[in-house]
């Protein structure tokens, strides 16, 4: 984040007061409906989303008595890097894709039903704005570049001013963090935890998305080697970040209320989430001589699952197939990655060979079809040829793996940016950080572990 | 144990044994005796009627003496040989129902030794016989000649089985003749053997018991008439003519007599005339049922009630003059007394006729019958009594019926137990699916209950009882009154 | 009791499909096979004590009557069968069909069995079959 000049931005401010006084919140809706319907579809209210979590079990019970989220604080840099994306609106009248997004965003948290919305400028802290100041702000274009003020200094402010139960904290930002000199570069990580750990929060959380947009204004490289700025850039889009901040469960509340459809690489630290509602499946895909082990299995009540495979005879000739029904829709949108799941889906077993042999979402056969296989939505499907001589359990589990965007969004040397491409300089070594703060044991805890039972018929 | 000795004299005499015989079958009681002792008296060896009642006499008595003394039921009362009342039969008494006369097969000419005799007793023979009274062979009988019978009879006295019958004759027991006033045998024989029994100075024995003995008798009157023939030497012209002559000789002549009973009817339908021999079997007739009715009706009074103001004089009324009697015909009295009996005998013999051979049926299981009815004696022999030809349950009933006058109570041309007895159907209800009234589904159903219910090791004993209950039950629960 | 249920019905193998197992071991066949138990026991109540006792009926206590209803039996144990399992939702396959044929040979020893024990009591079968 960098200081800029300020007076550029006169003409957009007077444009964005010009429009304020024009649009109602029922004029901003219709537009942002018909202007990027694909990107946000007007049905994205906060309110109407939870009771998708009632289908979870859990945690999802006390989100739900919980309610809407108690505040949501909207946090936007507006330090002079961030001038590329909120250009004071030109001749042209096109704007930058940040714009439209943040803007539409802001418009979204403000119609959500959290009892309290606050929106905040950062500059050298946090200045409170009105919906429609701050709206303005990303419309028009930044009128009083900040000065910058190092990421780890705003997050520390808000983990130790702002931070509060059933309460949220997005912090809109390029995330540009730069040293001050080149041996400071390997500590990036530890400067993150630190700021992030002072305040001792037990339940923190930290969801990170991360998007890109065009940018049309002076870059302002984190390594200032080569160049202190890069004028009228950027041939690539640059990236930018909502990091969402507060307690595990409102992170992930408010992940799954407003964040949900948003097209996004995401990554999430400390969010805990419901164990997914799940289910062996004894007549979608199965092979071989297995059914349910449970003694109530015949029961067969409306939304039973059952977890124990009882195998009444299997060899390597005639293997026995089984496949595991997953709801993930209480999970955020990486999670329910097929991409993300094929490699991160673990099982773990004794005295067996089972293992995962697919992965896969729901299709329409799927949702359509009579059978238990319609209330969910991924599906794993695991082979056994042998199994141990008695009951053994057997977890599907659900790494926490880093996802691969994260490094490939991660340059060393932003210097040349139009040639890197749309990368954040050591994006990695700051959710190193995150990360080192968020996760308590050595092991990152998995995402959910699904315990099933192997056990040879009676 | 008191006994009935029955001396049935002449032809009339067997077919009335025979009508008794049937009425026992059927389940009449006879009281006050446990033992019935019929002797027919007929010189007539081949006579039709006595041989086929002496047949069905053993019959009788074979079935009887497979059952066993029982208090009710077809064939409750035992029906005994003379010969057979006592071990000790002195060899000279054969074991049969019938008098033995030693085989008289020589003419009254020679029997009287008429050549031997004086000219004077010659002449006296002359005046009382006729010529064709002396030359006439006593094999055939009297044929209708009470002077010629009256000489023959009294040798009887003599014989070594009035002697065995006197020896076993004892206090309380009674003595029953059955004969026709109208014939040669009977007319002759009956004041004849009443007048040596009661004789006060007899050579034989327990004569006191025999002199007190309570004694009934029937006499028939003409109840029937021959065909005229020219040259035949039985007229039943002379019928009248010659009761008219007994009943004049009885009037003073019978002596010791405690009831006697007089049955006569109008002759109709001439039967065939036949004076003797085996050609003599003339259907069974009313007359003869209601004569057989008169040794039930003796027995049904007390000892004192027969010797107070004796002799008794008893004679029949029927309750309608018809020439086709049924159940309805006949006083109320003679209807009770063998209505039901008889229409259980019909039920039983119809039955076992028409459904025990081919039944299927846990009581026919159970009774074995399959092997029973074709390999056992005594089966064979009930199957003998109920359809014989000549002596059987049937026959004794078409007889009846085909007679005149004739009694008709069943109609033995049908096959439906419902319609069986004559002018009274078995009602069977419309609205019971069920109720088919006496079908034979019903007699299957209350025989296979009767045969769990009725504990009889003996599978022919278990038969009778079966079909006695069976049939009483139907009787009661179906026809209810005739 | 599902024990022996289930050790009666598997005589003919093991369920099919396998994962419907748990179904027809705990419902199925305790259900078929108690209602077979009770059918036949019916049947034999009404030929032995009912038409050939109560109702008097002495004409219908031949082997083929006998015969008549032991089928009939059969069929409804067939039935029942196919009804049990389509009631309870199993996954279509043949070893339905095996299972209440099964069940049919199951109904025809069921009735024979109280037949023999029953035939006593009755007035006019206490003979049959034998």
């Amino acid at each position: 984040m960098h200081l800029t000049s300020s007076f550029r931005l006169l003409p957009a401010v007077a444009l964005g007061l010009l429009l304020t006084g024009c649009y109602s919140r029922d004029d901003i809706k219709g537009q942002a409906g018909t202007e990027t319907p694909a990107e946000v579809p007007p049905t994205e209210v906060p309110g109407a989303v939870a009771p998708k979590e009632t289908a979870a079990p859990a945690v999802a019970a006390d989100a739900g008595a919980a309610g809407p989220l108690q505040a949501i604080n909207v946090f936007l840099e507006v330090s002079g890097s961030m001038e590329g994306f909120m250009p004071k609106t030109g001749g042209s009248g096109s704007n930058t894709r940040f714009q439209q997004h943040v803007a539409q965003f802001l418009s979204e948290v403000n119609r959500s039903s959290a009892a309290r919305k606050t929106f905040f400028r950062i500059k050298e802290k946090p200045y409170r704005d009105s919906y429609q100041q701050l709206s303005q702000t990303v419309r028009g274009g930044i009128q009083q570049p900040a000065s910058s003020t190092d990421i780890p200094t705003v997050l520390d402010t808000l983990v130790s001013g702002y931070y509060a139960p059933n309460t949220v904290n997005v912090l809109i930002s390029d995330f540009i963090y730069s040293p001050k000199n080149a041996g400071a570069i390997p500590y990036i990580s530890t400067d993150i935890t630190d700021a992030l750990n002072r305040a001792q929060r037990p339940d923190l959380a930290v969801s990170v998305y991360g998007y890109a947009s065009d940018f049309r204004g002076a870059y302002y490289p984190a390594l200032k080697t080569a160049v202190r700025k890069i004028n009228s850039c950027c041939d690539t889009d640059i990236p930018y970040y909502f990091w969402v901040i507060g307690p595990a469960d409102a992170v992930r509340r408010f992940d799954a209320a407003l964040l949900e459809k948003q097209p996004a690489q995401q990554v999430h630290f400390g969010v805990k989430y419901p164990v997914p509602a799940s289910s062996l499946l004894s007549r979608f895909q199965n092979v071989g001589s297995w059914y349910y082990g449970e003694k109530d299995a015949s029961k067969r009540a409306a939304g039973a699952s059952y977890h124990t495979v009882a195998v009444s005879s299997v060899s390597a000739k005639g293997p026995v197939e089984f496949v595991v029904g997953l709801d993930l829709k209480t999970l955020p949108g990486l999670y329910r990655d097929v991409k993300y799941l094929k490699p991160n889906l673990q099982l773990q077993a004794q005295d067996t060979d089972a293992k995962i042999i697919d992965v896969f979402a729901a299709n329409d056969q799927t949702k359509n079809s009579s059978g238990a296989e319609n209330q969910y939505t991924h599906f794993v499907k695991v082979r056994v040829t042998k199994l141990g001589k008695a009951a053994r359990p057997l977890q599907l589990v659900l790494k926490n793996q880093r996802p691969a965007w994260i490094s490939q969004w991660t340059t060393k040397n932003d210097s040349n940016i139009n040639q890197a491409g749309a990368k954040t300089f050591a994006l990695s070594s700051l959710l190193d950080g995150v990360e080192a703060v968020t996760a308590t044991d050595q092991e990152k805890a998995p995402v959910f572990t699904i315990p099933l039972t192997l056990q040879p018929a009676d | 144990m008191a006994k009935l000795f029955i001396f049935g004299i002449g032809g009339t005499g067997s077919r009335v044994i025979r009508s008794l015989t049937m009425l026992l079958a059927s389940g009449v009681k006879l009281a006050n005796c446990d033992r019935v002792v019929p002797i027919i008296i007929d010189p007539d060896a081949h006579n039709g009627d006595m041989n086929r009642t002496v047949d069905m006499l053993k019959s009788y008595q074979q079935i009887y003496q497979h059952l066993g003394p029982r208090e009710d039921g077809f064939f409750q009362t035992d029906m005994s040989t003379l010969s057979s009342i006592s071990a000790d039969t002195n060899g000279g008494v054969k074991d049969t129902f019938v008098f033995d006369f030693g085989g008289i097969n020589q003419s009254f000419r020679q029997y009287l030794s008429y050549d031997q005799l004086s000219v004077d007793s010659k002449g006296l023979v002359e005046l009382l016989f006729t010529q064709d009274n002396l030359e006439s062979p006593l094999t055939i009988g009297f044929r209708g000649s009470p002077n010629v019978g009256s000489i023959v009879l009294n040798k009887v006295v003599e014989s070594p089985e009035i002697r065995f019958f006197a020896d076993n004759f004892q206090a309380g027991d009674r003595v029953f003749f059955i004969s026709s006033i109208f014939g040669g045998t009977g007319a002759a024989g009956f004041p004849l053997l009443l007048k040596n029994l009661k004789d006060p100075n007899t050579r034989l024995s327990n004569a006191g018991y025999l002199r007190n003995a309570l004694t009934g008798a029937v006499t028939v009157m003409p109840y029937f008439a021959l065909q005229s023939e020219d040259n035949s030497v039985i007229d039943s012209n002379s019928f009248l003519t010659k009761t008219k002559a007994a009943l004049s000789y009885y009037e003073h002549n019978l002596q010791g007599l405690d009831a006697l009973y007089y049955l006569a009817d109008t002759p109709d339908t001439p039967y065939e005339n036949q004076p003797g021999g085996t050609a003599q079997r003339n259907k069974a007739h009313l007359i003869e049922l209601l004569a057989a009715l008169s040794v039930v009706d003796f027995m049904q009074y007390s000892d004192a009630e027969l010797r107070n103001g004796a002799p008794h004089f008893h004679e029949y009324g029927l309750g309608t003059d018809t020439q086709d009697l049924n159940f309805s015909h006949l006083p109320d009295e003679s209807r009770e007394l063998i209505a039901k009996h008889l229409t259980q005998l019909l039920y039983f013999s119809r039955y076992h006729k028409q459904h025990l051979p081919t039944d299927k049926a846990p009581y026919h299981d159970n009774l074995n019958l399959t092997h029973a009815l074709r390999n056992e004696p005594i089966f064979k022999e009930l199957n003998n009594f109920l359809h014989s030809p000549e002596y059987g349950v049937d026959e004794w009933l078409k007889e009846l019926s085909q007679n005149r006058r004739s009694f008709r109570p069943f109609d033995l041309t049908t096959d439906d137990f419902n319609a069986m007895i004559a002018g009274k159907p078995v009602e069977k209800k419309w609205n019971d699916f069920f109720n088919k009234g006496l079908s034979q589904n019903y007699f299957l159903n209350q025989l296979n209950d009767a045969a769990k219910s009725i504990h009889e090791p003996d599978s022919f004993r278990k038969l009778v009882a079966l079909f006695d209950q069976v049939t009483d039950k139907a009787f009661e629960e179906k026809v209810k009154v005739v | 009791m599902k024990g022996f249920f289930r050790f009666l019905y598997e005589l003919i193998g093991t369920p099919q499909p396998p994962s419907e197992t748990p179904v027809y071991r705990e419902v199925i066949f305790p259900n078929v096979g108690l209602l077979t138990i009770g059918l036949s026991l019916a049947m034999v109540l009404i030929f032995y004590y009912l038409i050939n006792k109560a109702m008097g009926v002495a004409t219908f206590n031949k082997v083929r009557h006998w015969v008549i209803f032991l089928i009939i039996n059969a069929l409804l144990a067939f039935i029942i069968g196919i009804w049990q399992t389509s009631s309870q939702e199993v996954a279509s396959h043949s070893y339905v069909y095996w299972m209440s044929t099964w069940n049919a040979i199951l109904g025809l020893f069921w009735f024979f069995l109280f037949s023999v024990l029953l035939k006593r009591g009755s007035t006019n079968a206490s003979t049959t079959p034998f």
